[in-house]
Order: structure tokens, then C-alpha cells, then sequence
């Protein structure tokens, strides 16, 4: 099995008395994309500051692994990408030497870096926009443009904070496609992000974070078992059940919602369907059912609760 | 921190001087030096045209004064011929006179006039010239002995080393070279104050920092906008040279000290003047740095600083070889201007050129080291700015 390219450990970070990082480890693998996720101030920007060298630690070690080669504890420009979570280029250039000045910042010789924005562009459908500047794009064609400069170079790690904020539901699959291209191209992708269905849908491996520390991290099936809530069941029953009976089952976790003879019950975490409606009988008859698994979206909520505000720093 | 090659401030570095210093606006300031040389002069023309229509002047009195029509012929002298004063006064509100000289004597001259006359300095001159005359007359003297006489002093200045002493050319030249110094500053200073103070304001310099580092950045927008400042001192400068030129050609004589415009001259002034630009814009980019919001920041008003040197240069322009100013003119603070000032006006001993020139680079080299940690710091502070403190603690840690 080939090494992490990215291991971070016991890594903190203070900002005057707000622990922002609290004793954060983790490791990504090569290839895969990794989701951030947590409320604001969990500490997800910072966490990605610190990886890309913005931020120095106060504790813990980041070490990276491309290739087999240990390149220090801060990558190599031309390895890494950055889409930082405040956005911002230069407003008074046109895009096209934009694009072409950061390739050329992370190494790229000017004719590639002229060519690979040109291609980019195209690709995103802003080519007929090359020469125009920042300012007269619309805010979903400005982030696009934000997100060829941090990948113009085809990174081997891309850290992208937030990469989907300020995004149209037409261009979160834009980007959503853009970013599998990247994984399978071969490139290391650490996202942070709150849209907890895209998120579902793209991470291989998650790390939820609250206050600064993390409380989850794994597989989305990892997570799902780590949570208490196991599936939610919709059962369409002949005649209303009682339900108080129903809430007292060994299996169930909760009772979600009643709604004449239909009733949504929440299972406990690994308890089957099958100890549920072998004991609910003949009475009444169970007419349908239908199952969900908990989405990312439950267990956030379930974690982090509906208070986002904690008082840490992003 | 790893390291970045130096190459990736040169890369920033044309960036800078692309982005600030367009060509379509430098050739506009030559343009218009042309337009401008041309709409000077020939308001001038124009107005000397307006003013130099024939007046007509009426004598009373003052038979006995050998008075001539003065030298350039403007103002036309008419004896009264027997007309009362009423009389010719009369003429004079009628616009018939534009003045009525009445003379009692040898000194007494009363001019009368409409309006405040723009030819008098002409007939006080023909008024001068027949005064004297009446009293060589008298005395029995000749002319030729008299203005002898009355003719100032002229000193011939001849120097040890055989140069010429400063003449009005190259003091103009030495004010010209100030003013374009002035220039390039304040170019430099605004496009970096615009491009760090913006860019930290949109989170550019996130992006870029962790790609090249925070010093290289700052290395690279220094030069860039020394470079700016550069051009745009060239740009003026050659903007001067085409205006008189235009000069020239509309017939207006601009003394020139063509002993100063030599190759070598400009071999020494040019790196002198990029070395200035280095060095106060290495100080605005650790100011600009610490700067959250330009809009309201107090501390836009050290962008003031470098005028205090340049000013005081221009003193200097009164006595070059002072042993204050030959101080002055190795001190990195001020040399710039004012060794820029004495060489165009003195002979500067090539040990106190190279002194300038290493003590300049010196302390600019020093500085980015502190305008780099000041700057690496001041880009994470946002919402609030450093306090002085915080930024001399910055700077002693680098």
C-alpha cells in the first residue's frame, strides 16, 4: 500500500485566546479527494491554511508524500494548488495573463501556462472572454476563473476551500465533474465545503470537525456506522399504528413524523428492518415500505447540532 | 520555508511593470508634451500679438528733452502742438490718445493714462535714455564715456579644473532632474500602495504567497515599481527634451547645458535614481502591508515622507559643493536627490559616487529583509491594523 500524501499530526493553532486547531490528525491518501466539514469557526480554513504553508502551526507536524519522496514539510509550488476561501484576483488585468502569470508562478514556462489557461477556458466556456477583465465576468464565471488559477499547473495536491460557495446548481456539476477529472488525473484533492450533498456525493473520506477539533472522520460508510442513527423508514400501514407502542421498540430510534396510516420511523444505528416489522404483526398490515440511509446532512446535524455558531475561528 | 529562486521575483517583477507602466499612456504624455509645447508658445505668440498694437502717446511739455520714439517702435510719441491738457485728456476718454506724457524739466514726468499701461517700461526706458542725454549734453561729456561709465561689472569666472561654473541652464536642469525624481516617486508609491493595500483587500496575495512566499513578492513588486518610477522619469524626461525642441522649432530660445547631457552623465544618474526608487519604495511596501484599509488609514500620510529630501534638494541647487550637502548626498536617506543635484551642477569625486551608491544598496538590501517580515505579518491582519510597536518588533526579527 503506498504512503499518505498528506499526514498531519497533533497539528494546533491559536489566535489569541481562540483555539482555532485543536489536536487535528489525519491522513490522505494519494489520489483520493478528502472533504473538510464542519459549521463555521470549526476551524476548517485554518486547517487548510496550515497545509498550504499560509499558517504555521503552533504544535504537530504535516508531512507529505509524492511519489515515494518525503519533499519537506511544505510542498513544492508547481505540486500544489490553492483556492483559498476569500476570493480574489486582479481586477484591472485581463483573465487570459491572469491565468498565464499564475501557471507561471507555479512553474510553468509561459507558453504552457498561456496554453493551459487557454485550454481551461475553453473547456469551462469562457474562451470568447480571454481578454476581458475580472470585474466583467459574473460572480459564477469570475469563480470558475478562480478555480483554473489554482489548478492551472495540474497540481499533485489541490487544497480548495469552499470550492462550491457562490455556486449556481448547474455549475456545483460543472465543478463537481471537474473535480472527479482532477482525482483521475491522478491528483490529491483536500476540499472544504458545507454543502453536505455535494460533499456526499464526491468525497471519498470525510473529517468532521466542530470547534477546532475533529469528531468524525472516515468513509461516508465509516461515518454512517459511527452515527446512532441507523435507516429511516416510511411505512404505509392499513390503519393508524400506536405509536407509543412503536417509540418503545428495541429497534427504533425515533418516530420522525405520523401522518394518517403512513409513519416515519428513525431505526437505531445497525438494528435491522426485519426485528421491526416481524414484531409489528398482522395488525396492522404493513402496505409499503421504504427505506433511506442516513444522509451526510443527519449525521452533521446530528453531530454538530443546529448551533454553527461555537465562537471559533475559521 | 523552502527555497524560492530568485527568478520568481523577476517573474513579479515584469508583472508589476506591465500592469502599471502602459506603453498607449506613455506614449499619450509624449504626445501631449508636443500639444502642450505648441499651446505655450503659441499663447504666448498670440498674446504678444494682442499687446504689442501701436499706442500713441501725446507730449506736453519737455521741448528742451532730446525724447525718441522708443527702440521698438510700439509706442509712437506726438508732440501736443499747442493743445490744452483738457483738451488732449479729452482725446485720451475718446480712445484718440492711449496717453498723455506731461513733462516739467529735466525729472518731472506725469503719465496719464485710461487704463494701467502695459507699455510703460518702454517709454521709461526712452525717457531714461533722453534724461542721460540732456546731461551728457550739459556736462560737455561724450556718449561713448558715459556708458563706460553706467555699464555693470561682469565677472569672468574661470575654475581651477578648468569647468564652468553653474549657469542658468544647468540650474534649470539640476530643478528639472528634482521634479522628475519627485515624479517617479510618487508613481512608484501610488501603484504599490494601490496594488499591496488592493490585493490584500481582495486576497490575492493568498493565492500567490503560497506559491513564491511572501519575500520574493515583495521583492518582485519593489523592483517592478522601481522600475515604474524609472520609466516614468525616463518618459517626462524625454517629454521635456521634445518640448524644447518644440521650443526650438516655434523659433523660443530654452538654454540647455549640453556639458551635462553626456553618456556618462546619464550612466550615473540612472542608476542613482533607481537606486532612490528602491529604496523608498521598499519602505511604502512595509507601510502599505500594515495597511487594512486605505480608505481610512492615517498612515497614507507617510507617503509625504520623500518630499521632505527632494525639497530640501533644491537648496542645495544653490550651493552644490557644501560640505552639508556633499553629506547629504551620500546619506542613504537623501542622496539620491541630492547627488543627483550635484552632478549635474558640480564635478562629484568618484569615491563619493561609489559611496552613495553602496550605502544606498546597502540599506535598501536591509530594509526588504524587514519590508518582507513586516509584510508577511501585515497581510494576515485583517480588520485591524499593527500598532508601531508590533511593526518595529516585526522588523527586528528579520
Amino acid at each position: 500500500m503506498s504512503p499518505p500524501a498528506l499526514t498531519a499530526s497533533g497539528i494546533e493553532k491559536q489566535f489569541g485566546s481562540v483555539r482555532a486547531v485543536r489536536n487535528l490528525a489525519f491522513d490522505v491518501a494519494a489520489g483520493e479527494i478528502f472533504a473538510l466539514l464542519g459549521p463555521n469557526g470549526a476551524g476548517k480554513t485554518t486547517t487548510v491554511r496550515m497545509l498550504v504553508g499560509f499558517l504555521r502551526p503552533d504544535a504537530g507536524t504535516m508531512r507529505y508524500c509524492l511519489d515515494g519522496i518525503d519533499p519537506g514539510p511544505t510542498l513544492p509550488p508547481e505540486a500544489m494548488g490553492y483556492l483559498p476561501e476569500d476570493r480574489g484576483l486582479f481586477k484591472d488585468v485581463p483573465i487570459l495573463r491572469t491565468l498565464a502569470f499564475m501557471g507561471k508562478l507555479r512553474g510553468m514556462t509561459h507558453p504552457d501556462a498561456r496554453a493551459e489557461a487557454l485550454r481551461w477556458l475553453e473547456r469551462l466556456d469562457l474562451a470568447d472572454r480571454k481578454d476581458v477583465k475580472l470585474d466583467a465576468l459574473s460572480k459564477g464565471n469570475q469563480q470558475k476563473v478562480q478555480f483554473i488559477a489554482s489548478i492551472i499547473h495540474r497540481p499533485r495536491v489541490a487544497f480548495l476551500d469552499e470550492p462550491f460557495s457562490g455556486l449556481d446548481p448547474v455549475n456545483q456539476e460543472v465543478f463537481l465533474d471537474l473535480l472527479r477529472e482532477l482525482r483521475d488525473g491522478g491528483a490529491t484533492i483536500v476540499l472544504s465545503a458545507h454543502q453536505m450533498q455535494l460533499v456526499e456525493r464526491i468525497a471519498d473520506r470525510i473529517l468532521l470537525m466542530k470547534a477546532g477539533h475533529c469528531i468524525l472522520h472516515g468513509t461516508i460508510d465509516d461515518i454512517r456506522r459511527a452515527g446512532t442513527k441507523g435507516n429511516r423508514i416510511k411505512l404505509g400501514l392499513s390503519s393508524p399504528i400506536d405509536v407509543a407502542a412503536l417509540r418503545n421498540h428495541p429497534a427504533v430510534e425515533g418516530i420522525e413524523e405520523t401522518n394518517g396510516n403512513d409513519v416515519v420511523i428513525v431505526l437505531k444505528a445497525g438494528r435491522p428492518l426485519s426485528t421491526l416489522l416481524q414484531s409489528l404483526g398482522a395488525h396492522p398490515e404493513v402496505v409499503s415500505v421504504h427505506s433511506d440511509a442516513p444522509t451526510l446532512h443527519d449525521i452533521y446535524l446530528e453531530h454538530v447540532g443546529r448551533d454553527d455558531g461555537d465562537g471559533g475561528a475559521e | 520555508m523552502r527555497s524560492v529562486p530568485w527568478t520568481a521575483a523577476l517573474d513579479v517583477a515584469r508583472w508589476e511593470f506591465r500592469r502599471w507602466f502602459k506603453p498607449r499612456d506613455q506614449i499619450m504624455t509624449l504626445i501631449l508634451s508636443i500639444v502642450i509645447g505648441l499651446a505655450v508658445w503659441g499663447g504666448a505668440a498670440l498674446l504678444d500679438r494682442s499687446r504689442s498694437g501701436p499706442v500713441t502717446v501725446a507730449v506736453l511739455g519737455g521741448e528742451d528733452l532730446p525724447l525718441a520714439i522708443p527702440e521698438d517702435g510700439r509706442v509712437q510719441l506726438e508732440p501736443a502742438g499747442g493743445r490744452a491738457r483738457d483738451e488732449l485728456e479729452r482725446a485720451l476718454r475718446s480712445d484718440e490718445l492711449d496717453g498723455l506724457l506731461v513733462i516739467s524739466g529735466e525729472t518731472g514726468f506725469q503719465l496719464v493714462a485710461k487704463r494701467d499701461p502695459a507699455w510703460k517700461p518702454q517709454l521709461e526706458r526712452a525717457l531714461t535714455a533722453a534724461k542721460r542725454e540732456a546731461g551728457v549734453a550739459r556736462l560737455g561729456l561724450l556718449e561713448e564715456d558715459v556708458m563706460a561709465i553706467l555699464a555693470p561689472a561682469s565677472l569672468d569666472v574661470t575654475l581651477l579644473d578648468g569647468g564652468a561654473p553653474a549657469g542658468r541652464a544647468t540650474r534649470i536642469t539640476a530643478i528639472g532632474i528634482i521634479l522628475l525624481m519627485v515624479l517617479g516617486v510618487i508613481m512608484g508609491m501610488t501603484y504599490e500602495f494601490l496594488s499591496i493595500t488592493g490585493e490584500k483587500q481582495l486576497r490575492v496575495t493568498e493565492q500567490i504567497v503560497t506559491a513564491i512566499g511572501t519575500q520574493r513578492w515583495i521583492d518582485g513588486k519593489i523592483l517592478g515599481t522601481s522600475f515604474v518610477s524609472l520609466g516614468t522619469m525616463t518618459t517626462y524626461a524625454v517629454s521635456a527634451v521634445i518640448f524644447v525642441g518644440v521650443s526650438w522649432l516655434v523659433g523660443r530660445d530654452i538654454p540647455l547645458p549640453t556639458d551635462f547631457i553626456s553618456f556618462s552623465a546619464l550612466a550615473t544618474l540612472v542608476p542613482i535614481a533607481l537606486g532612490g526608487f528602491l529604496f523608498w519604495n521598499t519602505a511604502f511596501a512595509a507601510i502599505a502591508a500594515t495597511i487594512d484599509d486605505p480608505n481610512s488609514s492615517a498612515r497614507g500620510g507617510f507617503l509625504m515622507l520623500p518630499a521632505v529630501p527632494l525639497a530640501l534638494a533644491v537648496l542645495a541647487v544653490n550651493n552644490p559643493d557644501a560640505l552639508m550637502t556633499r553629506v547629504l548626498s551620500v546619506f542613504p536617506l537623501t542622496s539620491p536627490a541630492f547627488l543627483a543635484v550635484r552632478l549635474s551642477m558640480s564635478t562629484v569625486p568618484w569615491w563619493e559616487i561609489l559611496l552613495a551608491l553602496a550605502l544606498l544598496i546597502g540599506s535598501v538590501l536591509v530594509m526588504r529583509r524587514a519590508a518582507g517580515r513586516i509584510f508577511a505579518l501585515g497581510i494576515l491582519m485583517y480588520g485591524k491594523e499593527p500598532t508601531w510597536g508590533e511593526i518595529v518588533r516585526w522588523a527586528r526579527t528579520a
